[in-house]
């Protein structure tokens, strides 16, 4: 029982060992609770990164590299099947690397009306967006604390702030964009300039809008339209809509 | 507004919260707007304290000024404004040229044909590209406040850290590309080193290939294409802060003073 204890309670880096926090004892009649450990196994996790020196502590950059090398593989391999195929997997593999960066190097030719590619790279461009990962570690730590009390009056009013914090980022991040998508839209759909470039282009104006104000609010810049030719230097005001969500 | 301008325009937002929640006698809220100006870095990765802010939006300003009158000095006659010379405007132009600048320190849509710019104006570009990411990432990390010394928190320190990693991560994989995708002419020696940086800083503007509609790099062989890969992995994450980040601290800070609100979950602190 006192061997179980102890490997519960996570050594503590600077030497106090179990001193610190203890697990409270566990009635054998209660339900097992998965995510209550899955919980402290993420919190251990979290904690041998953070307090851990030396070597563990330094390689956090090396750690979220790796972890993002193994998601562009997989990455790579949803984005295959979603071309159905149709390009190999360099290419594809290159395509979600390209979106998860936000970079817009493209290996695909995505002027073709192929709605596969196209709708993967708009998902890959969503999450790597500046506005929506600055948020996770303030999801991660909200989540963490979820059902706790802090006794701490700064660490309460620290976390009643970082709540205020992803009000108005997530309000920020729905605003700016809908606010974007629904004008430029609504120029494509009923201007001269913009209704034209549609009808030559053969796209929809609402999805070509959802498009590109995502990828160029979350600073990608991939489009349908072919890249030797520049729509903008037709279209000052499709130029002049969409550098202002950049 | 979704990268450069974000933090400036977050803190903007912040300020202005906290003025209204102050005028209308939230006094709580106001009082925790207040708290995340005091301590941004503690909140946010993306969040600075004001005079950090301040600096980030002087150079926003300063660029989106100057860099968008070079181009158009440079290009005013030449092949790149050809397009629009019907609609002949120094504000076109203007408008035009301000566009591509702010794209190149961001994303990639051209609103001026790449290939048709001057040596000049490439140049500009690419180092545009090249610096895009250097102001925020050094008040990132000099604002962080996991740093150990202050020598650790000196924008000097910072950007030689930075510039000497850059220039590996630049020069090597031009010299590679060059010889798997050689022979290579002047002209096309300035396209790989221009696809590397923009793809070392995620912009993906590129000066593209005859008669395909992707990218230059997209013409390349496998191994090259990898290459470019990586340098897009690196790149991304050349804006991460350097550390384990202040924004992520409440996870060991605060769990010692942490009670559970479900009394079959108090801890043995409170017990004893």
């Amino acid at each position: 029982m006192e061997e179980a204890t102890d490997k519960s309670t996570p050594e503590r880096s600077d030497g106090q060992g179990s001193v610190g926090r203890q697990t409270p004892e566990k009635n054998p009649a209660d339900p097992p609770m998965i995510n209550e450990d899955l919980t402290n196994n993420i919190s251990r996790l979290g904690k041998l990164i953070l307090q851990g020196k030396g070597k563990l502590r330094t390689s956090y950059y090396v750690q979220h590299f790796i972890v993002w090398v193994f998601l562009s593989l997989v990455l790579g391999a949803v984005f295959y099947g979603a071309a159905a195929g149709k390009d190999s997997y360099i290419n594809t593999l290159y395509m979600a690397v390209s979106a998860i960066t936000a970079t817009s190097l493209s290996s695909i030719d995505l002027s073709k009306p192929d709605l596969g590619p196209r709708i993967a790279t708009l998902v890959f461009v969503t999450i790597s967006g500046a506005v929506f990962e600055s948020a996770i570690p303030i999801g991660l730590r909200l989540w963490r604390a979820r059902g706790t009390q802090s006794r701490n009056p700064k660490v309460a009013r620290g976390r009643a702030a970082i709540l205020h914090l992803l009000v108005v980022i997530v309000c920020y991040y729905i605003v700016v964009q809908l606010t974007g998508f629904i004008a430029f839209g609504i120029y494509l759909e009923f201007s001269e300039d913009g209704s034209q470039i549609m009808h030559s282009s053969g796209n929809n104006a609402w999805w070509f809008s959802l498009f590109h104000v995502c990828t160029s609010f979350e600073n990608a810049g991939f489009g349908f339209l072919p890249i030797a030719t520049s729509s903008s230097t037709n279209s000052h005001s499709h130029c002049y809509s969409l550098g202002l969500w950049l | 507004m979704g990268n450069v301008g974000y933090p400036i325009i977050l803190r903007l937002i912040i300020v202005v919260l906290q003025k209204i929640c102050h005028w209308f006698h939230l006094d709580e809220s106001a009082a925790l707007y207040e708290y995340i100006l005091m301590q941004p870095r503690q909140c946010l990765t993306h969040l600075f304290p004001a005079r950090e802010t301040w600096i980030l939006l002087v150079l926003l300003l300063v660029y989106l000024v100057a860099a968008p009158l070079i181009i158009m000095g440079l290009e005013w006659n030449g092949q790149a404004f050809q397009p629009i010379l019907s609609k002949s405007s120094g504000f076109y132009k203007w408008l035009n040229s301000l566009f591509q600048v702010v794209q190149v320190r961001t994303s990639g849509p051209n609103s001026l044909p790449i290939a048709e710019l001057t040596g000049a104006s490439l140049i500009l570009l690419a180092g545009a590209m090249y610096l895009s990411a250097y102001p925020l990432t050094i008040v990132m990390r000099t604002s962080n406040e996991q740093l150990k010394t202050n020598h650790e928190k000196t924008s000097r320190y910072q950007l030689t850290k930075m510039l000497s990693y850059d220039f590996v991560v630049i020069f090597l994989p031009w010299f590679l590309i060059a010889i798997l995708e050689g022979p290579l002419s002047d002209t096309d020696l300035f396209a790989i080193f221009f696809e590397i940086v923009t793809a070392y800083g995620t912009v993906g503007c590129s000066i593209g290939a005859p008669n395909v509609n992707y990218s230059l790099s997209g013409t390349w062989s496998v191994t090259s294409k990898l290459i470019i890969i990586a340098i897009m992995l690196i790149g991304k994450h050349r804006g991460m802060p350097d550390d384990v980040d202040g924004a992520f601290n409440d996870w060991h800070s605060d769990d010692e003073e942490e009670d559970s609100v479900d009394p079959g979950r108090q801890t043995s602190r409170e017990s004893a």
